[in-house]
């Protein structure tokens, strides 16, 4: 249930994220959830990725079709990328893993501060 | 400790990754900072054309100001006094062209390379060292001497400068993220670079140093020979029934030529093309009595186009046309009395001058039986990404030194310092503005007299019923032939001996024949008592021109639009004919003799679909390169003879020399070059089709007249546009080059000013906008636009896409 939680906050919060703040300011979304949740790494950042990457490609869907890919048609050009829709899904995944990275972040530093006490109690 | 570790390595992978996602990696855009959702290049999409218009805010205002927009995106600015209308002009000039405004300040400034890096540092080299800056410098302190002008300037400084302060990253012009910087505060100085801009475009133009190897290496008998300095042929713009009578004046000091003959890298003169046609018809010769007036300014076919067009109201002002980018009133345009439009005055105003130094420390230079002090400037140029460039310049009185051992020269002997009309100080920007709100031929007139260059061809129509011409620019006084070779700067002589005055400049109007007309064809016939030269006058449009405004009467809009798209090749009406009657045609195979037979019945004219343009061009690039081989073993910068006087050539001299391949062993005859080369263009074109799987070849298709982004991006440039002509024709469009405007203004008594007008373009200068390429394909077609000139902007309503009245707040 978290997972999907969790994919949801990144998702509608990356989804609304002011235009003035600077692109990167998803990692500080991604990085409070990984702080927050006790999770491990993987589900982290797949939360993470997942959530941005998502939110990314609905926003990326919309500006493009919006303005009918007149700029996007020719940025391919100069990037050298086939498609369109394959800039919006490379677009995505860049979005997505540093979403996903931040996340991590925020993780490692819940396990600096918190010892993890369920473990122990496993093991011995 | 390994959670510490753990930490740390995010932390770092964290920081890593989004600082490399944020700067410009090897010619890559940000990847971050350039795909993102919020702010990236996906926000400079436009819904609609015209959908941020609610960005304009209007903040410098002091009293209201409307703003429409009309559905071709020209914006139509009424304001209750000067400075607001400038400022308005400022900014919305800057609200569609921003990016396009600086970076061509950049270019001329000899400062692109901090945004571009080291590919551009020879080109920034080469323009600081013509001195640019430095007359734009010297500009600049005289024109805010008047007062009136620097206001209205400043106004316009700080509407760019509002729009400027009023961007976020995400607003930014795309090629500002795609190359990742920032644009600079806008200033008094960018405006009158941009005229400097402008006299690099259109009078640097010389073949001095080239000529001076070249009569050193072919004799003073072949070089004059070869290269006459006008022809009689042609008619002047000043109609050849003008006389001149005071010839006692001209200085015939004959002056020793410099024995030159070294390496030296030139700087590449600005495009021979640079031209234009214009031309004014009188009441008596319309139709309805009406004056027009037409212009059509040939420049380098770039996106975003050159000008932006701006309709400008005032209690002073009505006025309207093509402004450009960075500079305020109206360049080429109209109000309710009158309209003007200007071709360039070809002329030689640069002379170069052999700066001998005392020694090599060039601290002083000999002048006269003195030596005189240099100025030495240390100029810095940033280059993005590799430590600053030093470069010093040797400024002489005649002005910069601009070929020593550190650029060009390989010789310490060899010092050229650039004596060029736009380094003197001058007021241009006061003819425009005095321009957009003359009413009448006297108002035209006096504007005139404040602009000294690049000197043009202005010819304006009245709405009274006058039309005339003026060859409008500072031109120095000359000895006869003084300037066309290099100068000994040692010579006292050899300074210009001042400048022609006002009173003498060359000007006519009303003439009996009912129009005027300028295409870049040399300006007067041999009475006039002053010397002028130009190496690169026009041969062929100027004369289509004048025969076709003389075989027309009754003119209505239509005949003026039909020259202005005139596609007639009178080169090959000329020269043609010369060469198929030399042509075996017992030999040709029956493709060849359709061929053949097709180029016979050619009519010259160079439509859009015309394969004979296209197998004529070839043909005479091919001929004209075989005759003149001779050249192309020449050890240093040279010209060739040009295309008129190779015609003349063929039809005069059968037996010259010139006809020889050098390359072979055969002694060839001029009948041979031409058979010679008809058969490989036969085969040239036959492979052109095979390949392309064509059976005829078009003109457009062939000659790809081709719209180029400032930067080159083949996806932001409009490649193979559908129009025909060529350079040397009217209708000049070449491979990236031609009409960069055309418009035509009809002037009658008691009834409103009318306009058409098209360039190939948008008003936008926004990629993500549908009206980027704009015009372009109208422009090609000849189809022009009607445009919407209403002294009251009620009457505007109907036509407009936006309306927005701005308050003081």
């Amino acid at each position: 249930m978290s997972f999907i939680f969790r994919i949801i906050i990144i998702g509608i919060i990356s989804f609304y994220m002011p235009d003035y703040l600077p692109w990167w300011s998803i990692t500080i979304i991604t990085f409070g959830i990984g702080f927050t949740f006790d999770e491990n790494y993987f589900s982290h950042f797949l939360s993470g990725f997942i959530g941005v990457g998502t939110a990314w490609l609905f926003l990326l869907l919309s500006v493009d079709s919006s303005t009918n890919s007149i700029i996007s048609n020719k940025i391919i050009d100069l990037l050298e990328i086939s498609s369109v829709n394959m800039l919006i899904i490379y677009t995505s995944i860049i979005g997505g893993f540093v979403g996903g990275i931040g996340n991590c972040l925020g993780k490692s530093l819940r396990d600096l501060l918190y010892r993890k006490k369920k473990k122990r109690d496993f093991k011995f | 400790m390994f959670r510490k570790l753990i930490f740390l390595g995010y932390l770092i992978f964290t920081i890593t990754l989004i600082i490399s996602l944020n700067v410009r990696i090897n010619d890559i855009p940000p990847v971050g900072k350039f795909l993102n959702p919020y702010s990236g290049f996906w926000v400079n999409g436009e819904k609609k054309a015209g959908d941020n218009f609610k960005k304009i805010i209007l903040e410098g205002i002091k009293d209201e100001v409307i703003v429409q927009y009309d559905s071709t995106l020209v914006p139509h600015i009424y304001a209750k006094n000067d400075k607001d209308l400038f400022y308005a002009q400022g900014y919305l000039t800057a609200f569609h062209r921003l990016w396009q405004m600086e970076f061509q300040i950049k270019a001329a400034s000899g400062e692109l390379s901090e945004i571009l890096g080291e590919q551009t540092l020879k080109s920034d080299i080469s323009k600081r060292r013509n001195g640019i800056m430095y007359a734009a410098k010297r500009t600049l302190k005289k024109s805010i001497q008047d007062e009136e002008t620097l206001n209205l300037l400043d106004s316009y400084v700080s509407g760019v400068n509002d729009y400027i302060n009023s961007l976020n990253y995400k607003d930014l012009p795309v090629e500002y993220k795609i190359l990742d910087y920032k644009p600079e505060k806008w200033t008094l100085l960018k405006t009158f670079i941009l005229m400097e801009y402008m006299s690099d475009m259109l009078s640097r133009g010389n073949s001095d140093i080239e000529d001076t190897y070249l009569i050193n290496e072919l004799g003073i008998d072949l070089y004059n020979n070869l290269f006459p300095e006008y022809y009689n042929e042609i008619k002047p713009i000043i109609p050849d029934y003008i006389q001149f009578d005071n010839k006692s004046k001209k200085n015939s000091f004959i002056s020793e030529n410099i024995n030159f003959n070294s390496k030296l890298d030139l700087i590449p003169n600005p495009n021979p093309d640079n031209g234009s046609n214009n031309f004014a018809i009188s009441p008596k010769k319309s139709k309805d009595g009406s004056s027009y007036l037409a212009s059509q300014p040939d420049l380098s076919l770039n996106l975003p186009s050159i000008w932006y067009l701006i309709h400008l109201n005032s209690p002073n002002f009505n006025t309207m046309g093509a402004s450009l980018p960075g500079a305020p009133g109206i360049i080429i345009g109209f109000n309710d009395n009158i309209a003007w439009g200007e071709t360039n005055a070809t002329r030689d105003v640069v002379d170069w001058y052999k700066i001998e130094f005392k020694d090599s420390e060039r601290k002083e230079y000999r002048y006269g039986d003195k030596w005189l002090k240099t100025e030495k400037v240390i100029e810095r140029f940033k280059v993005r990404g590799e430590d600053d460039y030093y470069d010093t310049i040797i400024f002489t009185h005649y002005g910069p030194v601009v070929y020593d051992k550190n650029f060009g020269s390989d010789k310490e002997k060899l010092n050229l310092a650039m004596r060029w009309i736009a380094h003197d100080e001058s007021v241009e920007y006061k003819t425009f503005l005095l321009l957009n709100k003359a009413k009448n031929i006297d108002d035209i007139e006096n504007a005139l007299e404040y602009f000294d260059g690049p000197a043009q061809n202005f010819a304006y129509a009245t709405k009274n019923g006058d039309i005339g011409l003026t060859i409008a620019g500072k031109f120095p006084i000359k000895y006869e032939g003084q300037g066309k070779f290099i100068l000994d700067g040692k010579d006292i002589k050899n300074e210009w001996q001042g400048y022609i005055p006002y009173k003498n400049i060359l000007t006519y109007k009303n003439p009996k024949e009912g129009y005027v007309s300028s295409a870049n064809q040399h300006p007067v016939n041999k009475t006039y008592p002053y010397y002028y030269y130009s190496h690169n006058y026009e041969m062929y449009r100027g004369r289509r021109l004048i025969e076709r405004l003389e075989s027309i009467d009754n003119v209505e809009i239509n005949d003026i639009k039909k020259i202005q798209n005139d596609n007639f090749n009178y080169k090959a009406y000329e020269v043609l004919p010369l060469i198929l009657d030399e042509i075996d045609t017992s030999k040709l195979t029956y493709e060849q003799k359709i061929y053949f037979k097709n180029l016979k019945n050619w009519d010259y004219f160079a439509e859009v679909s015309n394969e004979n343009q296209v197998f004529f061009n070839e043909w005479w690039n091919n001929l004209y390169k075989n005759i003149w081989d001779e050249f192309d073993s020449l050890k240093y910068p040279y010209r060739k003879p040009n295309s008129f006087r190779t015609y003349k050539l063929i039809k005069e001299d059968k037996n010259s020399k010139f006809y020889d391949v050098i390359s072979t062993s055969k002694n060839e005859s001029l009948n041979d070059l031409i058979n010679k080369s008809f058969l490989d263009i036969t085969v040239k074109l036959d492979t052109f089709k095979k390949r392309n799987s064509l059976k005829k070849i078009k003109w457009d298709h062939y000659k790809n007249t081709t719209i180029n982004h400032l930067l080159r991006i083949k996806s932001f440039s409009y490649d193979s546009v559908s129009i025909g002509g060529y350079s040397n024709i009217l209708n000049a469009a070449s491979e990236r080059h031609g009409p960069s405007f055309r418009l035509i203004v009809k002037l009658k008594q008691n009834e409103k000013t009318k306009a058409w007008g098209v360039y190939p373009g948008g008003q936008s200068g926004n990629i993500g906008s549908q009206n980027y390429f704009g015009e372009v394909e109208n422009w090609g077609k000849g189809v022009y636009n009607k445009l919407l000139f209403n002294s009251n902007y009620m009457d505007n309503r109907n036509h407009i896409i936006f309306e927005k009245k701005y308050n003081i707040k």
